[in-house]
């Protein structure tokens, strides 16, 4: 049987309306964010393989959207961040070039973040390019954590 | 580079941490608590270990309270499932009452036996 | 536009077996509340709860309780890998390994409570 994406409104016939998923690949600010940029005559950011190797997996992403078509806590909530977006930002994150993964981790678990995911995991399963949105989602909250428990306790000195 | 960690992020983040402790504890302890307790007919704790009570209570103490985070946290995402993440405040501020409920009762009856 | 219901998922079996899964909180979250009015009433002398262990009701809920338990482990077991392979050694367990490993080990802390911390006598065969 062939219809439409589910979880997007649908214009006609087979055609949705995909304004929201777009807003929030943008909203997880999904560039390479530094202190203090370089000149340009002072080069490149030279990256090595193992380093490439990190993030890798999660710039697979062709924006297919088949992830959130298959996300029940998307369909329920239509603010959630969702699988693609949230693998997006994390790819920023384990980019050995950027510096802003703190204040991009608050984008990324703020209002209905990744603390919504309930890995069910069918992002996963749909996804074509197997970038593991899932995985994104749940390491994103083990940072999230991390970087948390850290911070109570530098407070508590 | 802004070092800021929401309020939010950081209430979540740590429910979900111990969400995920209490989750391990659940997996690995709950089953056998339930056979033990409930269809062995032998909810008091009579092995070694009780001749500890402090030890046993503890024991007791942190599984329950551990599956009972757990499972609050979980009831809360089931209702943004049904449509109620409109009213996260809300929801999130009910299941934390209760589940502060269930703390201070448990507390309670582990400090009197 | 037209808005698309958002609970097609309901009638997929595989969504169906996650939403079940999220369910066993409320029977853990039971089980968690039955027990501590059972301690709490045999702390002050009554045996109301404990009196009804036998009935058929009784032990249906008890079983309930424990299915939906057991449920909870598992499906926990089959997630944890996806986040962090299991390994012994430097061999990777397959999803279906790592699940037998962690049934293997929630076995051997349920013979560890029950013996340990309630006493009961488990048969050595002899």
């Amino acid at each position: 049987m062939i219809e439409p994406l589910h979880n997007f409104p649908v214009q006609k016939d087979l055609v949705v309306d995909i304004g929201g998923f777009m807003e929030k690949l943008v909203r997880v600010e999904p560039w390479i964010i530094r202190e203090r940029e370089r000149a340009l005559e002072e080069g490149e950011y030279p990256q090595k393989p193992e380093e490439l190797e990190k993030y890798d997996q999660f710039s697979a992403c062709i924006n297919c959207m088949l992830c959130y078509a298959a996300c029940p806590v998307f369909a329920a909530d239509k603010e959630f961040i969702g699988p693609a977006a949230a693998a997006l930002g994390f790819r920023y994150n384990l980019d050995s070039r950027d510096e802003g993964a703190n204040e991009r981790l608050d984008l990324l678990t703020g209002g209905a973040g990744a603390f919504d995911c309930t890995f069910v995991g069918e992002c996963s399963i749909v996804c074509p390019k197997n970038v593991d949105p899932a995985l994104a989602l749940q390491r994103i909250k083990i940072d999230a954590a991390v970087t948390s428990l850290k911070s109570i306790m530098r407070r508590g000195k | 580079m802004k070092e800021t960690k929401s309020k939010q992020t950081l209430f979540e983040a740590i429910d979900w941490g111990i969400f995920s402790i209490g989750g391990i504890i659940a997996a690995f302890l709950l089953p056998a608590n339930i056979i033990v307790t409930l269809l062995l007919q032998q909810p008091i704790p009579n092995g070694p270990l009780a001749s500890l009570p402090a030890l046993s209570k503890l024991y007791l103490f942190l599984l329950l309270v551990g599956a009972a985070w757990h499972a609050m946290h979980r009831i809360r995402f089931v209702l943004y499932g049904f449509g109620l993440s409109r009213y996260r405040r809300g929801v999130t501020a009910a299941t934390m009452v209760a589940l502060a409920l269930i703390i201070l009762f448990a507390l309670e009856v582990f400090s009197s036996l | 536009m037209k808005e698309p219901s958002s609970y097609w998922w309901l009638r997929r079996r595989k969504y169906i077996a996650i939403f079940l899964r999220e369910l066993s909180s409320v029977f853990i979250l039971s089980y968690v509340l039955l027990y501590l009015l059972i301690l709490a009433q045999l702390e002050s002398g009554g045996r109301g709860l404990v009196s009804q262990f036998a009935t058929v009701p009784f032990v249906g809920l008890s079983i309930t309780l424990l299915t939906f338990s057991l449920y909870h482990s598992v499906t926990w077991f089959l997630l944890l890998p996806r986040i962090q392979p299991m390994k012994i050694g430097k061999v990777v367990l397959s999803g279906k390994l790592a699940l037998i490993a962690n049934l293997g080990g929630l076995v051997v802390a349920s013979l560890l409570i029950a013996s340990l911390v309630y006493g009961v006598q488990i048969p050595s065969g002899r």
